[in-house]
């Protein structure tokens, strides 16, 4: 091959090099083009069944609670009225499984709390449920069936007569109480969690259950979970049940010494969690206690 | 004189050429990076994509996503145990990738702050992947990953091959 003959087949190289690069520029053009309208329309990830959408003028005034939506005393309601309830919430509900104080003691179904996988990928309770942004997208342990599932697909399922709810003791210790975002965040997802319940399960009545307390040594160790914040989120509460149009309950002024704080009589020794006594009280001011329309 | 004006005009086309390939993809749907990186991750007890009240209630300013992000998703681990989440947030058009990228960051610091008493309290390990957080920027995607460092990587080498590179 000679001299020209090596230009030549240069040159035919750069016009396919120049030919592919104007090709790649148009294919790129014609894509932004394609996409273009599909960036107009945003798609979101699929809603969970229940509204989720809280506006901010809807929230309850602070600091004002309505006491009407409080369950007042009653006639003894008995077991029966316990058994027709299904009790969900975080490690403080999922005790009520673990002291064995239900029908069904430690095999009860009636506790949902959060859910775990073991070493063999296997399902599993666990006593974590936080309410957060996550509470209408989190997975809870459906004892029913051993599955993994959302709180509305679980109502859908088990469509109960009763929900008590008790949440709150983790999330409050993200919350500023001189903060009004970060309160009203807590009780939009309270009331988040309420609308998706609702939906999935109209006919359910839904007892919000006051937060328990901490002993006064927990509520001083600094980690964000005090009494005071305690007493104003169960404030927070009682205001959304009536807003809502759920009942509270106010069990744990059963569990309250002469301070505000948990009693030491039912502490389990961290100063949060509950002996089995303390639920077989809080169980006593559920029943007598009883829903009432 | 004509071999200076060929081996320059080479070099220009190879340039272009490879200009034009350093690119990523602005084409890949969420939804599918999103099946990449679970198909890459180890994902014992499933993951479920978050909703807008996640979005709402977790981000100092959701309304920058809602403005200059086309589509995003977060997924977390179904397992409440663990702190197992990643997110992609794929920004339109006119968009600030930088001041996207910077929302994602205050959301992941932001989290790290708020479950530092809880993790202490119940899953310590779990720290570890908060505090080893990643964000990466992909051409005109922001992705996040709050995971073990195996699956980080795993989670990257997904998106990076998906989106042509």
């Amino acid at each position: 091959m000679n001299k020209d003959s090596i230009i030549k087949v240069l040159i035919v190289v750069i016009i396919v090099l120049l030919l592919i690069n104007v090709l790649l520029l148009a294919a790129w053009g014609v894509v932004a083009l394609v996409t273009g309208n599909r960036d107009d329309a945003p798609s979101r990830p699929a809603q969970p069944s229940g509204e989720t959408q809280t506006d901010a003028e809807d929230l309850p005034v602070i600091g004002s609670p309505d006491a009407s939506a409080m369950l007042g005393e009653s006639a003894d309601r008995g077991q029966e009225y316990i058994d027709s309830i299904i009790f969900l919430g975080d490690s403080t509900t999922y005790h009520l499984k673990s002291r064995g104080v239900l029908t069904g003691g430690k095999d009860t179904k009636q506790v949902w709390s959060g859910s775990d996988v073991d070493e063999n990928g296997k399902v599993i309770p666990a006593g974590t449920l936080t309410l957060d942004g996550r509470i209408t997208s989190a997975h809870i342990y459906y004892p029913r069936t051993g599955e993994s599932l959302t709180i509305a697909q679980a109502l859908e399922k088990e469509k109960p007569a009763y929900l008590v709810i008790t949440l709150g003791v983790n999330g409050i210790s993200y919350v500023n109480l001189n903060d009004t975002k970060s309160v009203n965040n807590f009780i939009s997802c309270y009331k988040a969690l309420i609308n998706a319940a609702r939906k999935a399960s109209p006919d359910t009545k839904i007892i919000l259950q006051s937060i328990f307390p901490v002993t006064e040594a927990y509520s001083q160790n600094g980690n964000g979970i005090t009494n005071e914040k305690i007493d104003a989120a169960n404030t927070w509460i009682l205001q959304l049940a009536k807003d809502t149009g759920c009942k509270y309950l106010d069990s744990a002024s059963v569990l309250k010494n002469g301070s505000g704080a948990l009693s030491d009589i039912y502490d389990n020794g961290d100063g949060y969690h509950l002996t089995a006594d303390a639920y077989r009280a809080v169980l006593q001011y559920i029943r007598t206690h009883g829903y009432t329309d | 004189m004509k071999k200076i004006t060929l081996i320059t005009t080479l070099l220009l086309c190879l340039m272009m050429t490879l200009n034009a390939c350093s690119s990523y993809r602005d084409d890949v749907d969420v939804n599918d990076l999103t099946s990449e990186i679970l198909n890459s991750v180890s994902t014992q007890g499933g993951y479920t994509a978050m909703d807008e009240l996640f979005l709402s209630l977790e981000f100092a300013n959701p309304s920058l996503i809602e403005s200059d992000v086309s589509e995003w998703m977060i997924c977390a681990s179904n397992s409440q145990s663990t702190v197992d989440e990643f997110g992609i947030f794929h920004v339109k058009e006119g968009g600030d990738v930088e001041a996207v990228k910077a929302e994602v960051w205050d959301y992941v610091q932001a989290t790290q702050v708020k479950l530092e008493v809880f993790l202490d309290m119940y899953e310590p390990a779990e720290k570890t992947k908060l505090e080893n957080a990643q964000i990466e920027v992909y051409g005109n995607y922001v992705v996040y990953t709050i995971l073990t460092p195996e699956d980080t990587t795993a989670a990257t080498n997904a998106v990076k091959t998906a989106l042509g590179k």
